[in-house]
Formats: C-alpha cells, sequence, structure tokens
C-alpha cells in the first residue's frame, strides 16, 4: 500500500477514537462533571481531527473543526461556561463532526447547509462571535513571524456568509504584500550588512549562532567578522553566556527576507540589524545614529579578530585584571573534578580519544535510575491472522480430543502416564483457546458509543426529551458478537423512545419527570452477556397488543393470555403496534425481525413491563461465536449437540406420563406441567426414530417460540466444548440447525438450533413413521 | 551518519506522517504519544533534534520542553514544536519553554525538513 | 612546538551544553603554554567557540602561547564560519 494511504487509514481509524473520546467527554460535561481534564480531552480530539484532516487537506473538515475548536478553547480557558445549552451545541456539533469525517472518509460531502447552520450556532456562543476578528489578527501575525514558508493559511474562514470572508482575505492580502517592495523603495544598492548580537536565551534554547550564520553563509558569499569587545577571560565567563556578536557582509543581491528568515526562530533573542551598506539618508534619525555605530564596528572589530594575538594585546584585556595563574588554575581544578562527574564526554577527550556519541547517552541512562514504566504498548494485528489463529486453536481443540479418545480406546488405564499427559494437554488446549479468544474479546463500548447520537436524533424527531445512561460499556465479548449487537441495541433504543416513553405533557401529567430516561446496561452472566434496554415510560399497553394481535390474525379473540405472553406477541412476526407506522421504529423493520436475528446468534430477548412503569428488554448472547458448550447426545446413527444453555434438564419419560395430542402430537407430563414432546429425528427429516419415548432421553429445553419444550433423543453421550464450523459458509442454512462440528473421533456432527427445531416440528406434516406408530 | 529524530505527537495520524516524511528525507525516526512518554524515551535515546506537539495527554508540549531544558544528557537538543495553534501567545509561550523552533501544522515535507535541517547541527 | 606538555585534545562533538566542561577543561591548563588538537572535533557550536575565543583571550594576557596544532576539516570550517578562518592561519606559516 501506498504509504500515504496507509496514514490515511490510520487517520480514519484515529478520528473513529477521537469522536468517541469526544462524544464521552461531552457526555460527561452534559451531566455536568465538566472538569479540566475532561474540557481538555475534548479540546485535544477535535484539535487532532483538525490536524489530521489539515495534513491531508480535508478543507470542509478543517473549517469546521476550527470554528469547532475555537469554543472550546474559551471553555477550555474559562472564557465560555459550558452551559446546557452551549452543551447541547457542542454534541451537535460532534454529530455534525462525525458525518464532515464519514464523508471525507467516503469520499463524499457532508451536509453542507447542516454543517453551517451548526457551523453558525457554535459561533453564537463564541467570543468574539463569527470571529471575524480573529482574520483580522492573521496577517498581522504573519507579518510578526517573518517565517514565510509557515504561512500556508491554516485557520481556513469558517462556515459563514463566504463573501465577507474572502473580502478580508484579500484585503488582508493586500495589506501583507506591499510591505516587502515598501522595504525595497529603501534603494540602498549596497551590501548587506547584518548585526548579530546573541543573548544567552539563544543558546538556552538551543540555537545556535554558528547555524544562524551557515544559514546566512549559504546566501551569498558572507564575509563573517566577530567582535569580543565583551567577551572576559575564562574564569569570568559563564559558559552559558553570550559575549561575542558578529557582523556578516553579504551581497546586495541577497533578498532582505531570505535573511530575515535565517533569524526567523532567533529574533526575539539577539539584537539584529540589517541595514545596506551606506543607505544612511533612506533612514530615519535614530536608525542613522544605529547605522553610525554599525558602519564604525566592522572597523573596530576587523583588526580585534584578525590582528594576531601575539603582537598586540587588545584593549578589552587590559581592564579585566588577570589573577594570578597558578591559584586560580588550582581552584577550577577541584571545581573540574566535580562537573567532570557530572559531564562525563569533554573531560574523557583529555585522556582517550574521543567518546562515541553513544557513550554518554548510555551512562545518561544508567544515571537517570529506574525508568517510569512505560504505557501498556499494543500492538495492531490484522484480523485475518488472528482468525487463522483462532482457526487452528479449533483445530487443536479438535485433535487433542481426538487423541484422548484414541487412548481411551487403546485400554489405557486413567493413571497411566500417557492419560496424565492427556489431561495436562486438554488443560493446556483449553487455556490457549482461552487466550486466543481473548485477543478478539473487545469491549461492547463501540457500540454503545454510537447511541448518544441515536438518542438524540430520535429524541429530536419524536419532540421527546431523553436521558441516556449506559452502563458496563466495558464488558468484553467476541468481536464478531460486537459487530451484531449494534443493530439488536438500536432497535431496541428507537424502540424504548418512540413507544416506551410519554411525550414531556403525558409524562408530566403522569406525575413523571418531563425527560425520560433509557438505560443501556451490558454485563456478563453465566457465561453469556446480557444487554438490557430499559425505559421509565408507559410500559406495554397490554390492551392494544391485543387487540392488534387479534386484528393481524396471530391470537384468536378468545384466546387467554398472561400478561407476559401479551408482552411476548410484540416479538411475534408481522407485528407492529405503532398505530401510524412512525418514521422512527417503522423502517420495515419489527421487533420481530430483532429476535430472529438475535437468536441465529444463539441469543435470547425477552421483555418485561410495568404499565406505567416502563419495559426492559434483555438480550442476552454467546460471549463468543467459535465455541459452544453442548450436550452432545445421539439420535438414530447420528450425534448431534444441543446448546447446553438451552437445556433445563434431562429426564427419562416414564410411560404414563407420555400422552397423545391430537393424532400426531404427543405432551410430556412434568411434575404438574405438560410440554410438547418433539421427536428430534422426525423434525430434523432424518432417520426413522421409532419414538418409544421411554426409550430414549428427553432434554427438556427452553424455546423461545413455544416455551419450555421437551427434545426425544435416543441416549446422551456427555456434555463437551465444541468447535462451531458455520454450515452457513460450508454448506448452507438449515431449518433445526445452527451449524456443525468436528468430534474427537473425527465425525461430523450438527448442533441444535432449538427454536428452528420446534420451528420445524410445529411445520411437519403428519408423517408416516407416527402414524405407523399410533396406528 | 544520519540524524535521529524523535517526533512527540499524541495523534497517531501525525506521528506516522512525521515518521514517513522524516524517514525519507533520511532521518531515523523514534516517537513517544505525549510528553510523559517522551521524557521516557529521552531516558535510553539521544535524539538529535525533538519535534514535539503541543496538545497532548499527561503532559503537554510546554511541560515536556520544561523538563528537557531542565535537565538531562538532552538539555541542549533543539526542540521544534509542531502545532496548529497560530496564536501569538502560544508561540511565546512555547519559547519561553525553552523550543528551538516551531513548525505550523499542516506541515509541507519540505518545510518541515528544512526547519530540522536549520536547528540540526 | 611551544610546549612539552600534552595538547589539549578537543571532543568530537563541542556542542552547546559542552562550553562549560570544555572552559573547565582549558581552566585546568592555564599558566602554562598550551597546545590544543581538534583533529577529532565535528561540530562546534557557538558557545565552544566563545569559550576558545576567551581562551585565546586569556592566555594572551598571561603571556602565555596558545596554539591549535591539529584541526579537522570540520573545525575549521566552524571558525572560518564564525570569522576566525585566522586562528589557524598563523600556525600553518610557522609549520614549515
Amino acid at each position: 500500500m501506498d504509504p500515504m494511504d496507509a496514514i490515511r487509514t490510520t487517520f480514519f481509524i484515529e478520528c473513529d477514537e477521537l469522536l468517541a473520546q469526544l462524544e464521552e467527554g461531552l457526555m460527561a460535561m452534559e451531566q455536568g462533571s465538566a472538569d479540566a481534564e475532561t474540557i481538555n480531552s475534548v479540546f485535544r480530539a477535535v484539535h487532532s481531527v483538525k490536524g489530521g484532516g489539515g495534513a491531508f487537506g480535508l478543507d470542509p473538515l478543517v473549517r469546521f473543526s476550527h470554528v469547532f475548536e475555537t469554543l472550546l478553547d474559551q471553555i477550555r480557558s474559562s472564557q465560555v461556561e459550558p452551559t446546557e445549552a452551549v452543551v447541547a451545541t457542542l454534541l451537535r456539533a460532534a454529530d455534525m463532526l462525525a458525518d464532515h469525517v464519514a464523508a471525507a472518509r467516503d469520499g463524499g460531502v457532508a451536509d453542507e447547509a447542516r454543517s453551517e447552520q451548526i457551523a453558525a450556532a457554535i459561533m453564537s456562543h463564541t467570543i468574539g462571535g463569527a470571529s471575524a476578528a480573529e482574520y483580522q489578527e492573521q496577517p498581522a501575525e504573519i507579518e510578526g513571524l517573518d517565517f514565510k514558508p509557515q504561512m500556508i493559511s491554516l485557520d481556513l474562514p469558517p462556515a459563514a456568509p463566504a463573501d465577507d470572508f474572502d473580502l478580508s482575505a484579500l484585503l488582508a492580502g493586500a495589506a501583507a504584500a506591499p510591505e516587502p517592495s515598501a522595504d525595497g523603495d529603501a534603494d540602498g544598492e549596497g551590501d548587506w550588512i547584518v548585526n548579530f548580537a546573541p543573548h544567552a536565551s539563544l543558546y538556552a534554547k538551543a540555537n545556535d549562532s554558528v547555524l544562524v550564520i551557515r544559514e546566512l553563509s549559504g546566501l551569498g558569499e558572507a564575509t563573517v567578522t566577530y567582535n569580543d569587545e565583551m567577551l572576559p577571560t575564562l574564569d569570568e565567563m559563564d559558559p552559558a553566556g553570550a559575549y561575542l556578536s558578529w557582523t556578516v557582509r553579504l551581497p546586495a543581491s541577497v533578498h532582505e527576507e531570505d535573511i530575515r528568515e535565517a533569524f526567523a526562530f532567533v529574533d526575539e533573542d539577539c539584537d539584529l540589524e540589517i541595514v545596506r551598506d551606506g543607505a544612511i539618508e533612506a533612514a530615519g534619525p535614530d536608525i542613522a545614529s544605529l547605522l553610525a555605530a554599525v558602519s564604525d564596528t566592522p572597523a573596530a572589530a576587523e583588526p580585534a579578530s584578525s590582528v594576531d594575538l601575539p603582537a598586540s594585546a587588545p584593549a578589552d584585556i587590559q581592564p579585566a585584571p588577570t589573577p594570578p595563574p597558578a591559584p586560580v588554575a588550582a581552584q577550577p581544578e577541584t571545581a573540574r573534578v566535580v562537573s567532570l562527574m557530572d559531564l562525563a564526554p569533554p573531560v574523557e577527550t583529555l585522556t582517550q580519544a574521543a567518546p562515541s556519541a553513544a557513550a554518554p547517552a548510555a551512562s545518561a541512562a544508567v544515571a537517570a535510575g529506574a525508568p517510569v514504566p512505560p504505557p501498556p504498548q499494543t500492538i495492531r494485528v490484522d484480523l485475518d491472522r488472528v482468525d487463522r489463529l483462532i482457526n487452528l486453536v479449533g483445530e487443536l481443540v479438535i485433535n487433542q480430543a481426538m487423541l484422548a479418545q484414541r487412548v481411551m480406546e487403546s485400554g489405557a488405564g486413567k493413571a497411566t502416564d500417557v492419560n496424565l499427559a492427556i489431561t495436562d494437554l486438554e488443560l493446556l488446549t483449553r487455556n490457549i483457546q482461552d487466550s486466543v479468544m481473548a485477543i478478539r474479546a473487545q469491549p461492547v463500548k463501540s457500540v454503545f458509543q454510537r447511541m448518544p447520537r441515536l438518542v438524540r436524533e430520535v429524541g429530536e424527531a419524536t419532540q421527546k426529551r431523553v436521558r441516556l445512561i449506559t452502563e458496563g460499556e466495558g464488558t468484553e465479548v467476541d468481536k464478531t458478537v460486537v459487530e451484531k449487537l449494534s443493530d439488536p441495541i438500536t432497535h431496541m433504543i428507537r424502540n424504548a423512545i418512540d413507544h416506551g416513553l410519554e411525550t414531556p405533557a403525558e409524562r408530566e401529567a403522569a406525575g413523571k419527570p418531563a425527560e425520560g430516561t433509557v438505560r443501556l446496561t451490558a454485563a456478563h452472566r453465566s457465561g453469556r452477556i446480557v444487554i438490557e434496554v430499559s425505559d421509565d415510560g408507559r410500559g406495554v399497553d397490554r390492551a392494544r397488543v391485543k387487540a392488534k394481535a387479534v386484528e393481524k390474525g396471530l391470537i384468536s379473540p378468545e384466546a387467554q393470555l398472561t400478561d407476559e405472553e401479551i408482552d411476548n406477541l410484540i416479538f411475534a412476526p408481522g407485528f407492529s403496534t405503532a398505530a401510524t407506522v412512525s418514521d422512527i421504529s417503522g423502517r420495515g423493520v419489527g421487533m420481530d425481525v430483532v429476535k430472529r436475528s438475535v437468536q441465529a446468534l444463539g441469543g435470547r430477548i425477552t421483555i418485561v413491563s410495568t404499565p406505567g412503569q416502563g419495559s426492559r428488554f434483555s438480550l442476552s448472547l454467546p460471549l463468543t461465536l467459535a465455541v459452544l458448550d453442548g450436550m452432545v447426545v445421539t439420535v438414530g446413527d447420528q450425534t448431534l449437540v444441543a446448546p447446553l444453555t438451552t437445556i433445563i434438564e434431562s429426564l427419562k419419560p416414564r410411560a404414563g406420563d407420555v400422552r397423545p395430542l391430537g393424532p400426531n402430537n404427543f405432551v410430556l407430563k412434568i411434575r404438574d406441567a405438560f410440554v410438547p414432546l418433539v421427536d428430534t429425528g422426525a423434525a430434523l427429516g432424518f432417520g426413522k426414530s421409532k419414538f418409544d419415548p421411554t426409550e430414549g432421553v428427553a432434554l427438556l429445553v427452553e424455546s423461545d417460540v413455544a416455551g419450555q419444550v421437551a427434545l426425544m433423543v435416543d441416549h446422551i453421550q456427555g456434555q463437551r466444548q465444541v468447535v462451531i464450523k458455520s454450515l452457513e459458509t460450508n454448506y448452507r442454512p438449515t431449518d433445526g440447525v445452527a451449524a456443525a462440528t468436528i468430534l474427537g473421533d473425527g465425525r461430523v456432527a450438527l448442533i441444535l438450533d432449538i427454536d428452528g427445531l420446534v420451528t420445524a416440528h410445529r411445520k411437519a406434516p403428519p408423517r408416516a413413521e407416527t402414524l405407523a406408530m399410533t396406528g | 551518519m544520519s540524524l535521529t529524530i524523535l517526533a512527540v505527537d499524541d495523534s497517531r495520524t501525525i506521528r506516522e506522517m512525521l515518521g514517513h516524511t522524516l524517514r525519507q528525507a533520511g532521518y531515523q525516526v523514534i516517537t513517544a504519544e505525549d510528553g510523559m512518554h517522551g521524557l521516557e524515551v529521552l531516558q535510553t535515546e539521544r535524539p538529535d533534534v525533538i519535534v514535539t506537539d503541543i496538545n497532548m495527554p499527561r503532559l503537554d508540549g510546554f511541560g515536556f520542553i520544561e523538563a528537557v531544558r531542565s535537565e538531562g544528557p538532552s538539555k541542549a537538543t533543539p526542540i521544534l514544536v509542531l502545532t496548529t495553534e497560530s496564536e501569538p501567545e502560544k508561540k511565546a509561550r512555547a519559547r519561553a519553554a525553552g523550543a528551538t523552533g516551531w513548525i505550523v501544522k499542516p506541515f509541507d515535507p519540505v518545510k518541515l525538513v528544512e526547519a530540522i535541517r536549520r536547528v540540526a547541527a | 612546538m611551544t610546549t612539552n606538555l600534552e595538547p589539549l585534545k578537543l571532543g568530537s562533538n563541542l556542542s552547546i551544553d559542552q562550553a562549560g566542561p570544555l572552559r573547565d577543561a582549558l581552566l585546568g591548563r592555564r599558566g602554562a603554554p598550551l597546545d590544543i588538537d581538534a583533529s577529532d572535533v565535528e561540530r562546534l557550536s557557538g558557545p565552544c567557540f566563545q569559550v576558545l575565543a576567551s581562551a585565546r583571550v586569556t592566555w594572551n594576557a598571561d603571556g602565555q602561547p596558545l596554539a591549535f596544532t591539529t584541526v579537522s576539516p570540520a573545525f575549521e570550517n566552524g571558525l572560518a564560519l564564525m570569522g576566525a578562518a585566522d586562528w589557524i592561519r598563523p600556525q600553518e606559516d610557522r609549520l614549515p
């Protein structure tokens, strides 16, 4: 990949992180916890988006983020109070910024009208308003800078009446442009005389007179002289001081800007004069006197530096009384030892050859002592590699199981070395598997972060006031699961706001706060992740739901349903409670679709509702889609795996507990209840199970479509963790079968999809074998 | 012998960009994610020039420059401030802290290398 | 040769922060003729140049000779930039 493309990719990844950081910070501000670090991090997020955007020339993005950043900077410096209204604007701005980023990434254009509208809203809170003043300041600042190459217009005009800004920019340009030529009017054609006297601060900032003069020498043939008038003898000089000054004569053809450019970094840390030789009349009176001094200086300095030392002692040395050599030399000697220890390199040069650059660095590192622990390090790894690793570990698990089985078949005793080693291997394999899965584990945060925006938008569209509270966003789950969470959560939240929450007026009438609350939580519960979306709205309107279900023919008008059953009707295929299909929830997707997609992931969704107090949706999903704890069973000549999480208990039915229900169906009496009995083999349409329930084993499972159901199987082999191999990718989706796995003996076993199986059973036409059985 | 540049910036994008540009120009590049990290790096590395951002978490550019200038083997290492800030007072603060020079983002690769050449011995 | 003493050998990197140590090293040789070996110098900073200039002033005031015996091209170039090319010229004249 082109390196710039790679960096561009990095930029957009980073933008996502920064936007998340922004959102998080703004949410904290919204809740009133606007500490300095939060505001700083919010500022930095926008600032970094702008910085990167600038590097890629993403003008609309940079323009918008500049306006955004300006307000944040004023909040940061306590000039602007982050009131509720301001934070609300900032939140909208964050959404807009996300749109700009998305547009830039996809090569499109964000909604400019909206962008301008929000930018205007931001500026209405910004001191200095439309920041026109800011643009007037800019040219002035650039003049002061005197560093032309950096005049790249970084602060683009904000989205605002474009004409005004163009005009002011033009004016600014016009004002700035004539300046150099005005200088040229001095009309002196003599050589340039540059007088340069560094201050100690120049060296303290690691600037160097040598380098400045090197720059000047690069402009044309330079004649350099130094002036040591102020230079004391060694014992009196401060090594960090600045005593020497220089005069550099440059050809007349050199441009003044280029000379000034050489001093760009140091002009505040030196005395500087740049004049033309013999151009005195062009200057004002005080400049004339300066020039007089200047024209004297080279004359005075030249002898001082060019006249050879031994012949004539320069006048400036005389005032400095030279102390007797011996004692002075002795004193610094002791001082020197100390400083030698501190600053090893130069002194070593007295006795040894030049030290390598690495030596002082190394000794410095030792001297620095215990280093501060570095921040936790991360590496980026191509997901394909991780997936390959996971696949390999899956194979390893299978292989280990096969090995164990072979060993068992060989008749080796449990306590033999081989078997002990196998046990160790099994433990190790399990650990490797857990570690590998942990690589893919991600917090659900990435999904949760998208929800505040959704809440704002849905709230706006429905004219409802909503507060979103999130908990447990650090809960980790396999990456594949995280990706699949977004749609169901989005839908549950839309549903909660659109159908659950009342309008502010209704809420107040009901004695509730006008602002409704939607709570989104994630937690680990018995090896699964449970996501809950609850609201404090009106709860399920059961009368209406029931009427609707009757109308849609989902239930008979006479049906006696429990509250729970009514609530769960909203998951029934083709059900939609909104009297008019609203913009928000009614995008052709009902809760039934959500339910089905959740089930496809091996998950479950349920609702609990209390009229007048709200509803709670619970979504439970496996932590990973790669392995499964299963119950391995035999049906006919097939080995099947039932997900352990669905199994409530297993039992051997007694003859008296099995009762026929209609011509084709049976129910099983378990304690005081009857549950449908499903002939697993028949439902899957393979094999011919004799279907004598008393000869098999019943697995009591929890199905979503029909509550508890008993699945008849021939016998149970045991519990085992299996690696899931998708049937959809390797074969095709099949009713009643969720996936496949490879067992220790190398055989393929199907993993049951309980709900699919129960549905298939209900649809199954009367079959010959069942008829035969009854007949 | 090529010069080593330490680039300190909290933005991964900018770090990568600096790294790419400077390596193209023949420099060795080491990076740090913020001022604190930069100081840690300086315990073992001795860059010829440091390029740093201003707005960073944990320790910002001002604090980083002050800390580098206060003591240690990199006390006299040239430090270029890299920032989108164009406000004069930001630059004045960076100077007061001991910055050697500055580069305004978005930087032009040629200008960046030019600024480094200018302050590097 | 101006002295029997070992010449003072300058380090390769006479950077800004080496001005102090260089001054101390020179002061340690005060009161006697001094030969300076600058053959390893790869960089000469302004502050170190300043120390060397002060040393010349000091030795001169003490009435002692100070000379650069051998110089590297980088050192010579540094002196030229600072307007001090003549520091080493007299010595060249003296050598033959």
